[in-house]
């Protein structure tokens, strides 16, 4: 009964406390991430909304600015429908999102516009709904654009955009200028947004009506405005309602929850036409389902380990009971005095029935410790006596002033007083039992050999044994000893030797007393043998002057220096201060004495000295004040150095110096004038090869002209050599324009005179284009073309410059090459793209490789004649990839296998603020 | 016959353009400054005129402006002759009202389509 109840309550007690928190801590957590997973999504929605919006506002305001900039065009003022159509034309390859222009008369009818077939038509057969706009636009001023509502035209739907054109004095509206601009622009710029999330949403624009007017992936979305998806009336309401941005929940007709973003877009126009919002909705379902997803396998995983733990809470209870039933068993056994098994004891619960078999084991271990007791007694008084004596001896050895150790029989250290631990630098504790030549290894002091210890004497001889004074102690620590000592054996009762005692004590100090008198006697010789012959050698003027006596030495230099003989000076300080020049003496005096007198011990100066000769020489003088115990000043020693010749070239040096600062000053000066020259040559440089080579065409416009009427006979046949002459001429004529056309354009880009003009195009466009304009003359030379090309990569760059790259990387193809493939690849390199046009021509060196793109490095070859060419192509070619379009070109061959060309640029470039202005 | 003002100041150009003309069929007009292009325009009536942009006494804008200006020749079609070769001329020079314009030095084969592109005459 007992033993089941036990492994119940541990099994409730499991339960109770890992699976039900472990449950509801689950439920709880993943109720929470999907709420918040909600909030997330729908502040995303309403974010992207607001993206969306403002990208449309762009969109919009971008036409615009574009249609009040070409309303002012002179054309449009004039009558001539065929000019105005051509401008109009002109101007419409600039912006692919306006479908048309019209420039319509006040009575309505289309004077121009993109279409020539429409001229003279009717505006309103064309677009009946536009009537009211129109007419507030005559009304209207310059500047004024009206933006009509979502309208559906006969071949699509989008917005009609009218501004008036003025008269000359910009005041009385003369025509107006209208632009279609289709919702196919909006969809694309949803698409290029990319507004999904989850996978899921797309952004939808809507008018007040619930029309969705465009939508992201909606790949015929400017088709009809009447037949669109209308949208949720609860959603239409609430978007409606604001004019800003926010986000909202709702249920539509199917039962679904949904949640939508939203953002408003601003009236445009001066009519205010545009009441669009921009909204992108999600399915709750679709974002609860991933974390459903999740919440179930973390039940299933709970679940799991919740059994888990219960099966081991069964196992480890049934263990526990087992464990105590044993235990209380083997107890009983032991209080019978069976001590036959050893006990192994479990935890456990049920103690009851130990303490029984306890009680019996208790009784019987009582008497044993009675009995344990006594005999511990009678140890204690035993030990008492033997302490007592020991510390007799301690106290004796401790108090001697002298180290002594002890051994046994065998020389190993029974005992070490406290001076004997010290000078060994071993204690008692770590030495007792070691023999003693390892506790106390000594040397001979000067020789460094090691002495025989006298301990292995002792023991064998019995005698008593000194040691000679030259001996060195080594301490654990490696100090050294001087230590004179003795040792005597110790014997027992029976005259047998059972150890030795050792006493020794540190004479060191006595030692190295006398020792250090002898070195510093032969070192003071030394010195005085050191400092004469110095004083000798020493260039320097050495005194040495006596406060006691007032007497003055002077060394054999100041005859050698100054002139003066030693047997003529007179023998005081004098001998110095006589000599000073009179304008340095007072203070020279006044600063020595101030040193002496003042404690000091140092002195320098630096003064005029006179030689015999009456001249003076520069002198450096330093000297030392020696003191006698008292600090009283007893002599000074010091030396003079003729410095005059230092001086000098130390002036000089400076001299130098300085000229030479003023140099490079004045050199610096030139250079920057130089440099300032330079670029303003260079700047003319740049000027005058445009403009002469624009000169250049007016002359060229004769000879190319008349030259090419001349080779076709018009006025009477020419003979054959005329002919060739004059074709020749006109392929001069060519060659020379090719020339000046490709230098003013490396003028005006090494002179700054060149706009980058940045538009969107997709690269498979550009490629087909050039790939096209070649054709003909590739087939003519029995070369095929072919492009690798991934389509849809959109570039945001100079669409003319690349053109003009990749076409003359296409006509070096063509000339190099007899025949073979010649291939444009096309690979994207994010955030760059690399184009390459390969050939199987001629090739080239490596030589020819390097100097490929430097101005007339046309490379030798046996094709070179036939090939024409400026030779200034590829350097063109690299100013426009590195100069304007911001990236590299480069080439790679193999001699007649052929050659790649490439080039890398940025998909986007940057717009730069370095722009001249059009050079004309 | 049709009638065409060539207004040029270079009498090398002036012989080419006008040979071409000619050979063509066109009676040729020759005006070597821009005042006496517009004197001759009065009293002849072209059919189109030819005009140069860069002329000794005032420019092919200033004379493309005087025959806008007037009501009796705004309707003639004006072709601008010009060695201006820079990017975003061609559409100043059309927006200014400018019929057509060809680009020094002409291109013998192709002058006369690109003469009848501008009056949008069918070649």
């Amino acid at each position: 009964m007992k033993k089941i109840s036990l492994k119940l309550r541990i099994i409730l007690f499991v339960f109770l406390v890992s699976t039900i928190p472990l449950g509801l801590f689950l439920l709880i957590s993943i109720d929470q991430s999907s709420k918040a997973m909600v909030d997330i999504i729908a502040k995303r929605l309403q974010g992207e909304s607001r993206l969306v919006a403002r990208s449309i506002e762009g969109f919009i305001t971008q036409r615009v600015l574009e249609l009040q900039v070409i309303s002012q065009a002179d054309v449009l003022e004039q009558e001539s429908a065929n000019r105005i159509g051509r401008y109009l034309k002109e101007i419409r390859k600039e912006d692919k999102w306006i479908t048309a222009f019209y420039v319509v008369s006040l009575s309505g009818r289309v004077i121009a516009s993109t279409d020539e077939n429409l001229h003279g038509g009717s505006f309103f057969d064309l677009y009946p709904t536009a009537k009211e706009l129109f007419n507030k636009s005559k009304e209207a001023e310059q500047d004024d654009v009206f933006i009509s509502e979502a309208t559906e035209f006969v071949d699509g739907a989008g917005l009609l955009m009218m501004t008036p054109i003025t008269d000359d004095d910009n005041i009385d509206v003369i025509k107006v200028l209208v632009a279609r601009v289709d919702f196919v622009g909006i969809v694309e710029l949803l698409n290029l947004l990319d507004t999904q999330i989850l996978g899921k949403n797309k952004a939808s624009v809507i008018d007040a009506n619930g029309a969705v007017i465009a939508s992201a992936g909606d790949v015929y979305g400017a088709a009809r405005v009447s037949q669109r998806v209308s949208v949720n009336p609860k959603v239409l309401e609430h978007v409606f309602s604001e004019s800003g941005f926010g986000y909202l929940f709702y249920t539509n007709d199917l039962g679904d929850e949904l949640v939508t973003g939203y953002a408003a877009l601003s009236g445009f126009g001066v009519n205010k036409a545009i009441s669009w919002r921009v909204i992108e909705s999600l399915r709750l379902e679709d974002v609860t389902l991933s974390v459903n997803r999740v919440r179930n396998t973390t039940i299933f995983v709970g679940l799991v380990l919740s059994l888990f733990s219960i099966s081991i809470a069964y196992v480890f209870s049934r263990n526990i009971s087992r464990s105590l039933r044993e235990a209380s068993s083997h107890a009983e056994q032991i209080g019978r005095g069976d001590f036959s098994r050893s006990l192994s004891f479990s935890l456990g619960g049920e103690l009851g029935m130990l303490a029984t078999a306890f009680n019996t084991m208790a009784a019987r271990l009582n008497n044993t410790q009675e009995m344990l007791r006594e005999k511990n007694d009678e140890l204690v008084l035993t030990a008492e006596n033997l302490r007592d004596r020991e510390q007799n001896l301690e106290v004796t050895l401790n108090s001697i002033g002298d180290a002594v150790v002890t051994t046994d029989a065998h020389g190993l250290i029974t005992r070490m007083n406290p001076v004997a631990e010290q000078l060994t630098g071993w204690s008692l504790h770590e030495a007792k039992g070691r023999p003693v030549k390892a506790v106390m290894p000594i040397v001979n002091a000067s020789t460094r050999e090691v002495i025989a210890n006298p301990v292995e004497k002792v023991l064998a001889t019995g005698e008593v044994v000194f040691l000679s004074n030259h001996t060195t102690l080594i301490s654990k620590n490696g100090n050294e000893y001087q230590i004179a000592d003795s040792a005597a054996p110790i014997r027992n009762g029976n005259d047998t030797i059972q150890g030795m005692v050792l006493v020794f004590n540190d004479v060191t100090e006595s030692y190295r007393l006398r020792h250090e008198k002898d070195l510093a006697l032969a070192s003071i010789r030394l010195s005085e043998e050191r400092f004469l012959l110095v004083a000798k050698a020493t260039n320097d003027v050495i005194w040495d002057w006596d406060f006691v006596s007032n007497t003055v030495w002077w060394n054999d230099s100041m005859q050698n220096v100054f002139g003066h003989a030693l047997d003529e000076l007179e023998p005081g300080a004098e001998s110095w201060t006589n000599r000073i020049h009179a304008e340095d003496s007072q203070r020279v005096i006044a600063g020595i004495h101030r040193v002496i007198d003042g404690g000091g011990y140092h002195w320098s100066d630096e003064y005029r000295f006179r030689r015999v000769d009456g001249s003076y020489a520069q002198i450096l003088d330093r000297g030392y004040v020696i003191r006698n115990a008292k600090g009283e000043p007893t002599r000074m020693i010091g030396a003079m150095m003729d410095v005059s010749e230092r001086k000098k070239n130390e002036k000089e040096l400076e001299n130098h110096r300085r000229h030479l600062q003023e140099l490079v000053e004045e050199k610096t000066h030139e250079l920057i004038r130089a440099n300032e020259r330079l670029q303003e040559m260079d700047r003319l440089k740049s000027l005058f090869i445009a403009s002469i080579s624009h000169e250049l065409r007016t002359p060229l416009n004769s000879i190319i002209g008349f030259s090419s009427i001349m080779k076709r006979g018009v006025y009477g046949e020419l003979n054959q050599k005329y002919k060739d002459y004059i074709s020749r001429v006109n392929r001069s004529g060519q060659h020379l324009l090719s020339l000046v056309t490709d230098i003013i354009d490396i003028s005006k880009i090494e002179s700054g005179h060149v706009e980058v003009e940045l538009s969107d195009f997709f690269i498979d466009e550009l490629i087909f284009n050039a790939v096209e304009d070649i054709r003909r003359q590739a087939e003519e030379k029995g070369l095929s073309l072919s492009t690798d090309v991934p389509r849809g990569i959109l570039l945001h760059t100079d669409r003319t410059r690349l053109l003009e790259c990749l076409l003359n990387f296409l006509s070096n193809a063509l000339k190099y090459s007899e025949e073979g493939v010649i291939c444009v690849t096309v690979e994207d390199k994010d955030p760059d793209l690399l184009l390459t046009v390969s050939d199987t021509g001629v090739g080239m060196s490596e030589q020819d490789l390097t100097r490929l793109f430097e101005a007339f490095e046309r490379f030798e070859s046996h094709l070179r004649v036939k090939a024409g060419g400026t030779g200034l192509g590829l350097y063109l070619t690299k100013k426009i990839a590195t100069e304007l379009l911001q990236g590299e070109v480069g080439a790679r061959s193999v001699l007649g296998e052929g050659s790649a060309f490439w080039i890398r640029i940025p998909k986007t470039l940057a717009a730069t603020s370095e722009t001249g202005g059009v050079f004309a | 016959m049709k009638k065409v003002l060539i207004i040029e100041d270079n009498p090398d150009n002036m012989l080419l353009i006008s040979d071409i003309l000619e050979l063509n069929g066109y009676a040729i007009i020759r005006a070597e400054t821009g005042l006496g292009g517009l004197e001759v325009l009065l009293a002849t009536r072209p059919d189109f005129i030819i005009l140069d942009i860069q002329l000794p006494d005032i420019s092919g804008f200033e004379v493309l402006g005087r025959i806008r200006a007037n009501d009796s020749t705004k309707q003639i079609p004006v072709i601008a002759m010009t060695s201006y070769a820079m990017l975003g001329d061609k559409e100043r020079l059309l927006s200014a009202g400018l019929d057509g314009y060809l680009e020094k030095p002409i291109d013998t084969d192709r002058v006369m389509d690109q003469i009848r592109e501008a009056l949008g005459v069918a070649p």
